[in-house]
């Protein structure tokens, strides 16, 4: 109830920020996030909370579920939250109309994400997913004038909600499995041998909409090119939300499914891809957010890769890496849009010697930077070591898979320290530079800081993550491991030198060729096959609707012959009984007099006469209903005949109609299908009848007609009263269709009347 | 056009707005209601529109007023049960009596009036636009 009045109070925040600026607003804003920091740290004990209605009948409700797991993805999302509006507000200082779009996006962005990470219902989960993808779509067009911000834009939509959607089959199977949409029932429940099978296909179906959002290979495309979007978004997008989303649920459904072989199969395969293919695009970007935006890539991998795993040492290592992930990529990103802003460029050849000219964004880059690479004496270092002594930990330690990720560690550490040697190296021209650098260096600082805290603090890192731990993995009584174990420690070491060496090999590489390894051109086949598909649909509608209105008909209406034809062939329709006639005189003459009209307009090839063929045609259907006593379908079917056949001729009388002829093959294409689709609906309409259907409507209505609703004229009384709701919705059509014949007929005018005028 | 085309479309035009109404008004009983109604007072104004080449003066750009009219009774049958608190659209019927006649009044005759002027609206929409297209 709190946390959904919370959630509430959140979405309403962001559109204040949209509707207007003001010192009260900002103080709303971080008191808001400040109290989610306080109460996601102070809360100890799990908890579930009682659930608010939505669609009882489904079981579907807002229910929210705090543990550990959620308690420390919160608290990431809030107080990297906060540093971000920080940023985000000396950011676009410059231009205040624009900091309100952003800071109202990203606040609504940031709290789709915490109902993500808090929700217990997998539904509920569900929408704040998609709502994360849609903020985040919002947020990456952030300059919408360009146009590789808007591509970027689409890609990222269009690959999170094509995951998603694929996701939701797989949530649905869950909840046909064991019969709940909560999480925290469906975690604490026994399952059968049966069970056990049908969860290696929820698990397919959840990895899609995992590896999507989470940026893994293949798709890790969208998240390369969201750093179209301005500089506080990505630090955002990176760090703490968006591609943690998937993250969060891997490590969401950890419990459920760590004892599947496929979970550790498919989670290793994806990650080691990832890792591998991020780390070396990562070290031939020479821009620099690009380069941030495959670590990131990297990073996920990682994560990915460490929660297949399923010993307390893995966990551990994974959430440390998770926490400290998101604070040095902050950070960094942070460092990036500094720099763009002050230089208007992000390419590193020409943000040279940055580093040397003031000292305060020196200290900040050296530590974030350090941080991503490993060195020494930071935490990073001891994050690497970490990871490699879960590597090492498992029962089956694959040398392959070690070596692997061993070496993208290293290229990653290249990558960084490729970063660091163009900020100290010695420009090669004198920057044209403002005076220093702005305030923006504040938001980066305090993550610093952070890093060097969690540095100085590193044995007590344990505590903070034990209840993620115990979230992931309840069974766990592993308590933080002491991580200087030798080899683990050596590997980390030979990482850094790797790192060293690999930068060597690169810049001696560079001087030799310009190739750059590791980019795959993901999106461009995407958008390739995009366009296929958009390609194939246009032929096909060219195909079939393509020309003329003839074409188009015959197409129809042969298919549909075909199709019924296809349906009465193979016997699938109920048999026809003869049915006696017992009006054969007056329908005798109806019916040549209908045949006869029909044959005319068969044969004739004056447009004119068709015309008049065809409304006599339509006043003998009018015969047939009135000698049947539908009185008030005969008279509807009368005027309307005289009705169009007017407007027709009104509409076609500037065309000279005696030169409209139709040849004679046509004819004769027409015919033949008009003939089959006599047959097969007359077929159709014969099988109708010989169907018993039950009276109990029809007696209703008869019975009914003049005793409740007033009216001896039954059609009339089911049109305005039994069945008035539908009569409503058809006076709409109708209007609705009149509205656009006008438009239409408007718009040819003014263009024939323009060309009218040019003529002159 | 001759002269008496145009008195005989003119004749029409005013035979056929009687009977429409004629027609909307019997409906419950006999053969009728509002779609019909509106098709009769139609062709009334398309035999008008023919002869004249353009719609009665009172009827130009009239027909947003009649489509309006008609969504407005349909509201109103939709939410005259409502106030009183029964489903929505059910028929309320009053009997008037006036001097001899008795009357049977309700609210599917507002529908059905709503029907009769959301068509004729419609097809008076179309009609507004062929009037130019007729003069080219």
């Amino acid at each position: 109830m709190n946390i959904s009045c919370y959630l509430l109070i959140g979405f309403v925040l962001s559109a204040i920020l949209a509707w207007r600026r003001s010192p009260i607003t900002s103080v709303l804003l971080y008191t808001y996030w400040a109290i989610l920091l306080l109460w996601s740290i102070k809360v100890i004990a799990p908890f579930t909370t009682v659930p608010i209605m939505w669609v009882p009948s489904l079981d579907i409700q807002f229910s929210y579920h705090l543990d550990g797991l959620s308690k420390l993805f919160t608290a990431l999302i809030s107080g990297i939250g906060i540093i971000v509006f920080l940023f985000t507000k000396i950011y676009s200082q410059a231009d205040p109309a624009k900091y309100k779009r952003l800071a109202a996006l990203l606040q609504l962005f940031a709290v789709s994400m915490l109902g993500l990470v808090l929700a217990d219902n997998l539904i509920a989960l569900f929408v704040f997913w998609e709502l994360t993808s849609i903020s985040s779509y919002l947020l990456i067009q952030f300059n919408t004038a360009s146009h590789a911000s808007n591509q970027a834009a689409f890609n990222s939509l269009f690959i999170s909600v094509l995951g998603s959607l694929v996701m939701l089959v797989g949530f649905i199977e869950l909840h046909s499995l064991f019969a709940t949409w909560e999480i925290s029932q469906i975690m604490s429940h026994s399952m059968t041998i049966g069970q056990q099978q049908n969860l290696h296909l929820c698990l397919w179906l959840i990895l899609a909409g995992v590896i999507t959002k989470s940026a893994q290979f293949p798709f890790y495309f969208w998240l390369t090119g969201a750093m179209q979007a301005p500089a506080p978004v990505s630090a955002y997008l990176h760090s703490a939300t968006m591609v943690n989303a998937g993250i969060y649920l891997l490590a969401r459904f950890h419990p459920l499914f760590h004892s599947l072989e496929l979970w550790y199969c498919a989670l290793t395969a994806i990650g080691t891809i990832t890792m591998v293919l991020a780390s070396l695009a990562s070290l031939f970007q020479d821009d620099l957010k690009a380069v941030l935006a495959y670590s990131t890539v990297f990073a996920l991998g990682a994560m990915v890769y460490l929660l297949g795993g399923s010993n307390a040492v893995t966990i551990e290592a994974f959430s440390i890496f998770l926490v400290f992930h998101a604070i040095y990529k902050a950070g960094a990103f942070m460092l990036a849009g500094v720099l763009e802003k002050r230089y208007h460029t992000r390419e590193l050849q020409q943000l040279a010697g940055i580093g040397r000219r003031n000292w305060l964004f020196a200290l900040i880059a050296i530590v974030t930077f350090g941080a991503m690479a490993g060195l020494p004496p930071f935490f990073g270092f001891t994050v690497k070591e970490m990871i490699f002594k879960a590597k090492l930990s498992t029962d089956t330690v694959s040398y392959v898979l070690m070596t692997v990720s061993i070496l993208s560690s290293m290229l990653i550490a290249a990558a960084s320290f490729r970063c660091l040697f163009y900020f100290f190296k010695r420009p090669a021209a004198e920057i044209k530079s403002p005076s220093k650098l702005s305030l923006g260096l504040v938001s980066p600082l305090i993550l610093a800081t952070l890093i060097i805290i969690i540095t100085l603090i590193s044995q007590d890192m344990g505590i903070i993550i034990s209840p993620t731990v115990k979230a992931i993995l309840p069974t766990s009584t592993a308590s933080y491991l002491d991580p200087n174990s030798s080899a683990s420690y050596l590997l980390s070491l030979m990482t850094v030198f790797g790192g060293i060496v690999c930068l060597l090999l690169y810049i001696l590489l560079r001087k030799f060729s310009k190739v750059k390894f590791g980019h795959i051109p993901l999106d461009k086949y995407f958008e390739a096959s995009l366009t296929l598909v958009l390609q194939l649909g246009r032929q096909l509608t060219r195909l079939t609707q393509g020309q003329t209105i003839t074409n188009h008909l015959r197409i129809i209406v042969s298919s549909i012959a075909v199709l019924l034809l296809a349906t009465i062939i193979s016997g699938h329709l109920i048999q026809v009984h003869a049915v006696a006639n017992h009006q054969a005189t007056s329908n005798l003459l109806i019916c040549s007099l209908l045949i006869m009209c029909s044959l005319s307009l068969l044969l004739s090839c004056r447009f004119l006469y068709n015309l008049i063929s065809l409304s006599l045609l339509g006043l003998g259907l009018s015969l047939f209903f009135v000698t049947k006593g539908a009185v008030d379908v005969a008279i509807a079917q009368l005027l309307v005949e005289v009705l169009s056949v007017i407007i027709l001729l009104l509409v076609l009388r500037r065309v000279d109609l005696k030169a409209v002829k139709t040849n004679k093959s046509n004819r004769i294409i027409n015919g033949v299908i008009a003939l089959l689709f006599g047959m097969v609906v007359t077929e159709l309409m014969l099988a109708t009848r010989s169907i018993n259907v039950d009276a109990k409507l029809q007696n209703y209505y008869i019975d009914n007609s003049l005793l409740l609703a007033h009216g001896r004229n039954i059609v009339n009384v089911i049109l305005v009263d039994f069945r008035s709701l539908d009569t409503f919705a058809e006076a709409i059509v109708i209007v609705a269709t009149a509205i656009g014949v006008s438009l239409l007929l408007k718009q040819v005018l003014t263009t024939r009347g323009q060309s009218h005028v040019d003529n002159t | 056009m001759s002269i008496i085309l145009k008195n005989f479309c003119y004749l029409i035009l005013q035979i056929t707005s009687v009977l429409s109404i004629q027609f909307l008004l019997r409906g419950h009983n006999y053969p009728g209601g509002g779609f019909i109604g509106a098709l009769v007072a139609s062709i009334g104004v398309i035999f008008y529109l023919l002869a004249f080449k353009q719609l009665p003066e009172f009827l130009i750009g009239r027909y947003r007023y009649f489509i309006a009219t008609g969504i407005v009774l349909f509201i109103l049958s939709i939410t005259l049960p409502l106030v009183i608190g029964l489903d929505p659209l059910t028929g309320l019927w009053q009997t008037v009596t006036i001097g001899r006649t008795t009357i049977k009044l309700g609210t599917p005759l507002v529908f059905d009036t709503g029907v009769f002027l959301a068509v004729l609206g419609g097809f008076l929409c179309i009609f507004d636009k062929l009037e130019i297209e007729a003069y080219g």
